[in-house]
């Protein structure tokens, strides 16, 4: 590969691993378009290389939030239950529906949950006192944070929509789950996106391991994406400290209708 | 055995190990462009089997903490990827 796009490669991937660890997104809204328009790679080809991408950013943040107590292991051990079997049924819808139906109707629950990042900015859920079931320290203000988990059966039903529109497109989902997890079940934004980085590795796994198998990685671009995808998760997680809970709903609302806007670009057939 | 810590362990020593693989693969790449091809597909092998595997020891850690309803939804989780991944390489 030329030189100047191993560079280019691995500057995208250190973005996607940035933001994908900021987040709890995987970063596949930024290496899918990136591939197919930049490197001139199919949309398999493309969705292969991302899904490793993600699983690279999501180790490597997992490991960082779970160790620091952060991401809710146990919470994403039950959604994940959810999203695989949602990857599954989503593999058979994809030959039933249009993509472009399930992009727009996804476009809009983001621009709707984007909406309600931004009136919510100056609230969360979780409280430092009484009886909780889950806790977690906030890593900016040393805090430590309780919260109950609400709906968690209805959470995990939720979570197939977001394991089908994964196995679809090829990103980690991450932009789904995430708002699930706050808006719905209850859960702090900080510990939503830190667990949403440790399941997004789990989802791009069934995937990415059907790649392999069948021989469609590309090895040389997966090998600078995942280097990049490293490198670029270690600079989110150490910025993620400087965050507060305001700042990041302000930025994940962004990043949001950034995601919804690229939906809708892909569903008209633009992307 | 701490859940989160030994979760977070395969997570971090894992993709540790699997880049160390993919940068020794890219650097090889300049000699010997098989070798190389054969080492970055044993990188990107270890890579994508981690979030598998911290699944396992996450299973493993719940067993030891004597947490039966967490371990269950951690089996069927295993089940549940076994059988993804079972559909997925059938159709």
């Amino acid at each position: 590969m030329d030189p100047v796009m191993i560079a280019l490669l691995l500057a995208v991937s250190v973005l996607a691993g940035l933001l994908g660890a900021l987040f709890g997104i995987g970063g596949g809204i930024i290496f899918i378009p990136v591939l197919t328009i930049g490197f001139g790679l199919s949309a398999t080809e493309a969705a292969a290389v991302s899904l490793v991408g993600i699983v690279a950013t999501s180790a490597g943040s997992g490991a960082y939030y779970a160790e620091k107590k952060v991401a809710n292991v146990r919470l994403g051990l039950l959604l994940e239950v959810g999203t695989t079997l949602g990857a599954i049924v989503g593999a058979f819808v994809a030959v039933m529906i249009e993509d472009w139906i399930l992009m727009v109707v996804f476009s809009v629950l983001l621009l709707i949950n984007a909406y309600r990042m931004v009136r919510s900015r100056g609230r969360d859920c979780g409280s430092a006192e009484g009886e909780h079931e889950f806790w977690f320290t906030d890593m900016k203000s040393g805090e430590r944070i309780g919260y109950d988990v609400s709906h968690k059966v209805g959470g995990t039903i939720a979570c197939i929509a977001a394991g089908a529109y994964s196995s679809m497109t090829g990103v980690g989902g991450g932009v789904i789950k995430v708002p699930i997890m706050n808006a719905y079940m209850g859960v702090p934004l900080k510990a939503a996106t830190a667990t949403s980085s440790y399941m997004i590795g789990i989802t791009a796994f069934s995937g990415a391991i059907i790649y392999l198998l069948s021989g469609q990685i590309l090895l040389e671009y997966a090998a600078y994406v995942a280097i990049g995808a490293y490198i670029g998760m270690f600079a989110g997680t150490h910025i993620s400290k400087y965050f507060d809970t305001a700042s990041l709903k302000k930025y994940f609302a962004i990043v949001l209708v950034a995601s919804a806007v690229s939906m809708l670009l892909e569903a008209g057939g633009v992307l | 055995m701490d859940l989160d810590r030994s979760t977070g362990a395969v997570l971090k020593y894992g993709i540790a190990l699997s880049i160390a693989i993919l940068m020794a693969g890219g650097l090889i790449g300049a000699f010997d462009a098989d070798l190389s091809g054969r080492i970055l597909k044993a990188g990107i092998t270890i890579l994508i089997l981690i979030p598998f595997a911290s699944i396992l020891v996450s299973s493993a850690a719940l067993l030891l903490e004597g947490d039966r309803h967490w371990f269950l939804v951690s089996l069927a989780l295993i089940c549940v990827t076994a059988a993804g991944m079972a559909v997925a390489w059938w159709f």
